[in-house]
């Protein structure tokens, strides 16, 4: 163990002093925030500037005033235009972003066609609200009803989700457990191959058989595995720092509801799923010939956290269902999976420990797994390692596996 | 030569013993029952042509890898018993450093692996670099040093934590005659501190200089192991050089000689098992001119040359 310590310290250290890593750790967060701070305000700021010009057939003559009144948005303005072929000519010159049609027998029908040049183009936000109030004024105008008193009686309500049940998750919890399912993920990608690489180039480098004269190929992997376990863990400590103060700059109070169990929880699931990330790597890494060759693998690897991704929605929406909870109990996916149920949902006691016994008893398996492809893969120079051959490794000498 | 005769008295300077020891990749054979022994204070070199299974026997010494069949014992702390890689060192023939790593750090990093504290590592480190003529280097990172340097960096790596067992494959290879000198010299100093030496190299004039005993490897198999002086004698061939004066000529013939080789005045050849020195000198005619003549066993490089193209049956 002491080997696995010092390896651990020196792979912590050299990496450090990697500009990749320090760019990546530094650098990203910076990136997050414009992307999720300065960039919509740069674009709400740009859409405020370019005005978009709709025009308006009124055949029936009673909407336009209507309209025309309630047009506050400066994102879009209204313009009266004589007849349809007109409007269809100054769609197509560009000088009118979309068209209103507003007839009887629309109207009679409950529709209001709204011309675009191509399937792309929506309708401005805001527009469907004001011709909606446009449209039920003149109607109430036109049955003899009084619209002031009218109008309050028939508007509309917002639905409000608040949880009430005792135990449900906070905004806090959310927040902390769904950051940290696309930290893991972004880990994943972006340093969880370093251990790939670095297993290679010493492998590449011949430095291997230095080291293996030192301490066993077990002690090396563990060691590995811990130093980058505790770059990304560095790192994304680092990220959620960062977001940690972004939040609190625009949602103040927010962490206060914040339970230090969901945090225990989250963390122990992002550690354990990025171990098995990280010792899948170092696997790789012992088979693979050189870093061109490991390329293919990465992208596989790099893939298995980011799956439950790709049922997200399904997850938030029905976190208890049957093969939601069974797919927490596959390694390469608990770790998402698991983050993303105790984000939206209060997962028993009894499923954590259970799916976090099950990840961290595939980790030390896949160390072990790792180890004894190291013992042999390692010296392997010029070719790469076929599973079928890793397989026979094993076979050959279970006993040593790890 | 019996095996018996060859093997070291069994004294408390004996560290390591090699029994029966074999290595087989996809079925073939890369080391097949090798036995053999090494004590402090001696230089044992291991020799063999490319793929002998040099190499493969040696990281099975080093615990890299295990045998098929066999054992290893060691006795690098006063007792027998398993391998403690702390007392090993290890040059291999594959020279690796990390190249964005700083010498005088991957130096306190290997040593801190083999149990030396930091502190110690590093003043031990610096001194090292000093005696190599490195000391101006020990910042740079390893990619920024010549081969040359980075051959001296990874001998000091081997080193550095004084073990009872230095392990050295193709020491030196690439390195020019004044840095081979150096390395000599420290390889000497080695064997004088008690260290045993497992000297691997192709340079025979080196091993000839350096070894006490030899143990010559071929398609995984023993082929001669002993002292330098029971190797050549239990040839029992002498190789003869004579050269005769200026102007005059060289007998066509000489009394048992073979392989003879002409060049001027001067014959080479060698005298098979069998014929007595003496008698050959006898042999030679009378009146013959000789300014030059000399009679010796045959140096390593021509026994190593026979036994790997089949010339010699295992011994």
């Amino acid at each position: 163990m002491r080997g696995s310590l010092l390896v651990a310290q020196w792979e912590f250290r050299k990496t450090l002093r990697n500009r990749a890593v320090l760019l990546s750790t530094f650098l990203f967060p910076l990136m997050l925030i414009t992307l999720s701070v300065v960039m919509p305000v740069v674009v709400e700021s740009l859409s405020r500037q370019s005005t978009v010009t709709i025009g308006v057939v009124d055949e029936t003559g009673a909407v336009w005033p209507e309209l025309e009144q309630r047009v506050e948005d400066a994102r879009f303005t209204l313009q009266r235009v004589a007849d349809p072929d007109a409007a269809e000519r100054a769609l197509v010159a560009k000088e009118l972003g979309g068209v209103l049609l507003v007839s009887q027998a629309g109207l009679a029908q409950g529709v209001v066609p709204y011309w675009v040049r191509g399937v792309t183009e929506t309708p401005p936000a805001g527009l469907g609200t004001i011709v909606n109030e446009a449209i039920r004024t003149v109607r109430l105008r036109e049955a003899g009803l009084p619209v002031e008193e009218v109008m309050p009686l028939v508007a509309g309500v917002s639905l409000m989700a608040q949880p009430r049940v005792q135990g449900e998750r906070s905004v806090a919890d959310f927040a902390v457990s769904f950051g940290l399912a696309f930290l893991l993920v972004l880990a994943t990608l972006i340093t969880a191959g370093v251990v790939m690489n670095s297993v290679i180039a010493e492998k590449t480098s011949r430095t291997v058989e230095i080291l293996l004269s030192s301490i066993t190929p077990r002690d090396l992997l563990i060691g590995k595995v811990l130093g980058y376990g505790a770059i990304g863990i560095l790192q994304v400590a680092v990220w959620a720092a960062v977001a940690l103060v972004a939040a609190s700059r625009f949602l103040p109070g927010i962490w206060t509801a914040l339970s230090p169990q969901s945090v225990v929880i989250a963390v122990g699931y992002f550690v354990l799923g990025y171990l098995f990330s990280a010792s899948m790597y170092a696997l790789l890494g012992a088979m693979m010939r050189d870093l061109q060759s490991s390329s293919q693998s990465v992208s596989w690897v790099a893939i298995i956290p980011a799956v439950p991704l790709f049922v997200i929605s399904f997850i938030i929406q029905f976190p208890d269902v049957g093969w939601v909870r069974a797919m927490g109990f596959i390694p390469p996916f608990t770790a998402t999976t698991m983050l993303f149920r105790t984000a939206v949902t209060s997962v028993p006691l009894w499923e954590i420990l259970a799916t976090m016994a099950v990840l961290a008893l595939t980790d030390y398996l896949l160390v072990r797994l790792a180890a004894k492809v190291f013992e042999v893969g390692m010296l392997m120079y010029g070719k790469s390692a076929s599973p079928r051959e890793v397989w026979r490794w094993i076979r050959r000498n279970p006993s040593s596996v790890g | 030569m019996s095996e018996e005769s060859v093997r070291v008295k069994d004294t408390p300077l004996r560290v390591l013993e090699v029994d029966g020891i074999e290595k087989r990749f996809d079925g073939l054979v890369a080391v097949d029952h090798v036995s053999f022994e090494a004590s402090r204070g001696e230089i044992l070199g291991l020799l063999g042509p490319n793929g002998a299974g040099k190499t493969t026997a040696i990281r099975m010494i080093l615990g890299i890898i295990r045998p098929d069949r066999g054992t290893v014992r060691y006795s690098l702390n006063g007792g027998w018993g398993t391998l403690d890689k702390r007392q090993v060192g290890y040059l291999p023939e594959e020279r690796g450093l990390y190249p964005d790593a700083r010498v005088l750090d991957l130096l306190v990093h290997f040593a801190g692996l083999k149990g030396v504290p930091p502190r110690e590592a590093r003043d031990r480190a610096r001194a090292e670099l000093d005696a190599f003529d490195l000391g101006a280097w020990a910042n740079r990172r390893g990619e920024q040093l010549s081969k040359g340097m980075q051959q001296k960096v990874q001998f000091i790596a081997a080193l550095l934590h004084r073990p009872a067992l230095v392990v050295l494959d193709e020491p030196f290879s690439g390195l020019d005659p004044v840095n081979q000198e150096v390395f000599q010299s420290i390889i000497r100093r080695l064997r004088d501190e008690n260290v045993a030496v497992l000297l691997s190299a192709h340079q025979m004039n080196l091993v000839e200089e350096l070894c006490d005993r030899i143990f010559l490897i071929h398609k995984g198999q023993r082929v001669l192991y002993g002292t330098l002086t029971e190797i050549q004698e239990s040839t029992g061939e002498h190789v003869v050089t004579l050269r005769v004066s200026r102007g005059a000529t060289v007998p066509a013939t000489l009394g048992g000689l073979l392989d003879v080789r002409r060049e001027g005045y001067r014959v080479w050849g060698r005298l098979p098992a069998g014929v007595e020195p003496a008698a050959f000198v006898r042999g030679l005619p009378e009146g013959l001119p000789v300014d030059e003549f000399t009679i010796r066993r045959p140096p390593l490089h021509d026994i190593f040359v026979a036994a790997v193209r089949g010339g010699t049956d295992a011994r």
